[in-house]
């Protein structure tokens, strides 16, 4: 067993039409035994950017406090929230410094940058980006999510329609997972307003 | 050095990892050894060095009430299949409405526990008001996390605290440093039969009694069910009037009398 | 009449210096000259024949005074600026009357320094600046030169020299996300305030170093005590306050505060009485919000804190309402 299956988790972004989804399964385990079903995956960075971290626990909450840590100088030194890309390079260097003892995380960045356009990138434990149009997925689950995405995604969905299509593929794919599940956490961010769901799953 | 091994250190494919994980659940029991086979390990890695498949034969579980949480732990102080000591307090008292019940490696838990008790109270001596019970709980996973990426540790925790204007509230904080807020939770091979017994008749806002009635369930399923169990239990409390010890639950006696 | 000689070394050459007639009337006539030609690279001063062994610096000091007129004066000759003179040019030294020269001077130059005035109120914390416009030409900042955001909870105004102030206020901010990335709560005001403050204190003692010339108004709220309002100074001293100025005129802005504070007063009434006082306080006749500046650290609805800059527009309709400017003025 791999060091990033010992919590289980999963997570999902997906782009739509000048907004985009991100979605994470509520589980924290220790291998196969449950701890909590309310477990925080999907963290908030500004009002249009979010993170969402899969992996090992421990060090998704070590590098979202260091992520919290820059965005916040850099904030106050610029007077403004980063821009997506810029936080992924971000993210992506603060990986790459722990090399030789990476950080066992995948992170799934989504934001809205300039003009509303959606962003999403997930990059591995050593900050690769990976950069795509349509949905990036990341976890225990990251094998049955990309069936299940690819199969329901369709380009331009409108807020509703993508929270639907990105509840059901994260909905499936942990079923798939024993790692994963117990819930799901949805998060839809339009230049408006931002939609946060709590899904019910079967909890088994 | 790193070249050495860089195919051991690096997860650049799942192959790779699932070499190194062999390597560590062959060494399960022998961190000397591992080290010694490769050396680099512990000084580049010492999350993964952790081994995935580390259970204590302790006992360490807690719950959160109606006004009161409470962390309960075996009292066995055991190396091998040798007991030294049925009555070891693994339960410490970290400030006046604070409680954090440790598993773990003896040396590691004495020294880690303690450390974060000076700290807690430094805080309170500088600052004049002491911390909230989620702030002494990242601070300790803090500590740990930073601790545990230079050398080994295995400790495990749970924390529980009394704020006026929060309430009680309990933390999970695992030995790599994974940190929740729970209602309930437990460590160790106990953990399999106390999680149970609490996953079925655990409800919020329980009485001391109800509570304590659930906490003897569980030590009664632990001392029928789990063949290494603890002979001896103790339980701490904390609420608004503060942390303190609620009772033991004994089946031998120490026979140091210590 | 006694003659005194004064060796000074440069180097290794020894010179002699001319005798000099001694002022009979002092008890100890320390008295000297120093050719000027010695001035820059003296190092190292020996004394015959008397007591104590003046300050290496005093020399310097002297001579440079009394190049022109080649007199001397007199050593015991009390006057404060002579005083200060011996004990000044180290940051670190006390003069013998218990006195930091270069950190009063540091205070002295913030008196110079557009003013910043701070009221503390029941739902919040008032912070106004005077902005000094130095030339037409210069190009305003959109953002704020006055105040500054330190974190979600916390801001303060300066008042001093700015260079300086950057320095602080990014280990403050530094500082305060320490803090949170240690507990994952926000850091409490005073202590914000107290590990800035001890950082100004360090250059007060350590040897070649200069004090910041900066005064710091801090506002901000935490949950244990509320709504704080701090002021500090280069010596590195601070205190909580409920009204509170800084720079330009900080007296008379203080004693008017005094007066015109009452307790519970409301975050509007706190405007009000700012921006009363800075009227008064400032130099330029009326105030317009191209030379000012007011921020506000307050409480919204859903009990977050809220750290706020009034906008220019806004603010001027605040003056016109406050009468501290005439309606007319904005239209011209």
């Amino acid at each position: 067993m791999s060091i990033f299956e010992y919590n289980g988790s999963a997570v999902v972004a997906m782009v739509g039409k000048n907004c985009f989804a991100l979605a994470s399964d509520r589980r924290l385990g220790v291998q196969l035994q449950t701890l909590a079903t309310d477990f925080q995956k999907i963290y908030k960075i500004h009002d249009k950017l979010y993170v969402g971290l899969s992996g090992l626990a421990t060090d998704a909450q070590t590098l979202y406090q260091r992520l919290v840590f820059r965005h916040k100088l850099y904030q106050l030194r610029e007077e403004r929230g980063i821009k997506p890309e810029t936080f992924a390079s971000l993210v992506s260097a603060l990986l790459y410094e722990k090399r030789f003892g990476p950080y066992f995380c995948q992170p799934v960045i989504a934001g809205l940058g300039e003009d509303d356009k959606p962003f999403i990138c997930t990059m591995d434990s050593i900050g690769a980006k990976e950069l795509a149009k349509d949905f990036v997925v990341a976890g225990t689950a990251s094998e049955s999510l990309y069936g299940a995405c690819e199969s329901m995604y369709k380009p331009d969905m409108e807020p509703e329609e993508l929270f639907e299509t990105v509840s059901q593929a994260l909905l499936a794919s942990v079923d798939r997972d024993c790692l994963s599940g117990w819930g799901g956490h949805v998060f839809i961010v339009t230049p408006s307003q931002v939609i946060e769901r709590t899904l019910k799953a079967r909890m088994d | 050095m790193y070249k050495k091994h860089e195919t051991l250190i690096m997860p650049f494919t799942i192959v790779e990892i699932q070499i190194r994980n062999e390597l560590f659940c062959k060494a399960t029991h022998k961190r000397q050894s591992n080290a010694r086979l490769f050396p680099s390990l512990r000084r580049t890695h010492p999350v993964a060095e952790a081994d995935l498949l580390k259970v204590s034969m302790e006992c360490v579980f807690g719950l959160v009430g109606n006004g009161f949480a409470l962390v309960v732990a075996d009292t066995s102080a055991v190396h091998s299949i040798l007991v030294h000591k049925s009555n070891e307090d693994k339960i410490m008292v970290l400030d006046s409405h604070k409680l954090i019940g440790a598993s773990g490696e003896s040396g590691d838990r004495v020294q880690f526990t303690e450390y974060i008790q000076k700290n807690v109270h430094l805080y309170q001596f500088r600052n004049g008001i002491p911390l909230t019970t989620a702030a002494a709980a990242n601070f300790t996973r803090g500590e740990l996390a930073t601790a545990l990426r230079k050398s080994p540790y295995f400790v495990n925790l749970l924390l529980a605290g009394y704020d006026k204007e929060i309430g009680p509230s309990l933390y999970y904080i695992d030995y790599i440093a994974t940190l929740h807020k729970i209602e309930k939770g437990a460590f160790g091979y106990g953990s399999y039969f106390s999680l149970a017994m609490m996953d079925r008749h655990y409800h919020p806002g329980m009485t001391v009694d109800e509570a304590i009635d659930l906490v003897d369930k569980c030590i009664m399923e632990i001392r029928s069910r789990l063949v290494v169990a603890p002979p001896n239990f103790v339980i701490k409390i904390v609420d608004k009037d503060g942390a303190r010890e609620y009772a033991w639950r004994e089946s031998v006696k120490d026979v140091s009398g210590a | 009449m006694k003659q005194r000689f004064c060796l000074l070394e440069k180097g290794s050459s020894t010179t002699l210096l001319k005798r000099v007639p001694d002022n009979t009337a002092r008890v100890v006539p320390l008295i000297l000259t120093v050719d000027l030609l010695f001035l820059g690279p003296v190092t190292k001063t020996r004394s015959l024949n008397w007591q104590p062994e003046p300050s290496r610096f005093e020399e310097q000091y002297l001579g440079w005074e009394n190049r022109s007129s080649r007199v001397c004066l007199p050593f015991g000759v009390s006057s404060l600026a002579r005083m200060s003179r011996r004990y000044d040019s180290r940051t670190t030294i006390f003069s013998p009357e218990g006195r930091l020269y270069q950190v009063e001077y540091a205070m002295e130059a913030i008196g110079n320094a557009g003013t910043a005035i701070g009221v503390l109120a029941k739902d919040g914390v008032v912070l106004v600046g005077e902005k000094k416009v130095t030339s037409k030409l210069l190009q305003t900042s959109k953002s704020t030169e006055k105040m500054y955001k330190i974190d979600d909870h916390l801001a303060c105004a300066v008042a001093g020299i700015m260079s300086d102030a950057n320095i602080l206020l990014n280990t403050a901010r530094v500082q305060a996300q320490r803090y949170t990335f240690s507990y994952q709560e926000p850091m409490p005001v005073e202590q914000l305030v107290q590990s800035l403050c001890d950082t100004k204190q360090g250059y007060t003692q350590f040897g070649g170093l200069r004090p910041f010339g900066v005064s710091f108004l801090f506002a901000g709220w935490d949950k244990n005590f509320g709504f704080q309002l701090y002021m500090s100074d280069p010596s590195g001293n601070y205190g909580g306050w409920k009204a509170a100025a800084i720079g330009a005129n900080n007296q008379a802005a203080q004693s008017m505060l005094k007066q015109d504070y009452k307790d519970d007063i409301t975050r509007e009434e706190a405007v009000e009485l700012a921006l009363k006082v800075l009227s008064k306080t400032m130099d330029s006749t009326s105030l317009t919000s191209e030379k000012l500046e007011l921020a506000e650290v307050f409480l919204t609805p859903s009990s977050e804190v809220k750290y706020q800059v009034c906008a220019p527009e806004a603010l001027s309709k605040l003056l016109v309402k406050s009468g501290v400017t005439q309606p007319a003025e904005e239209a011209s």
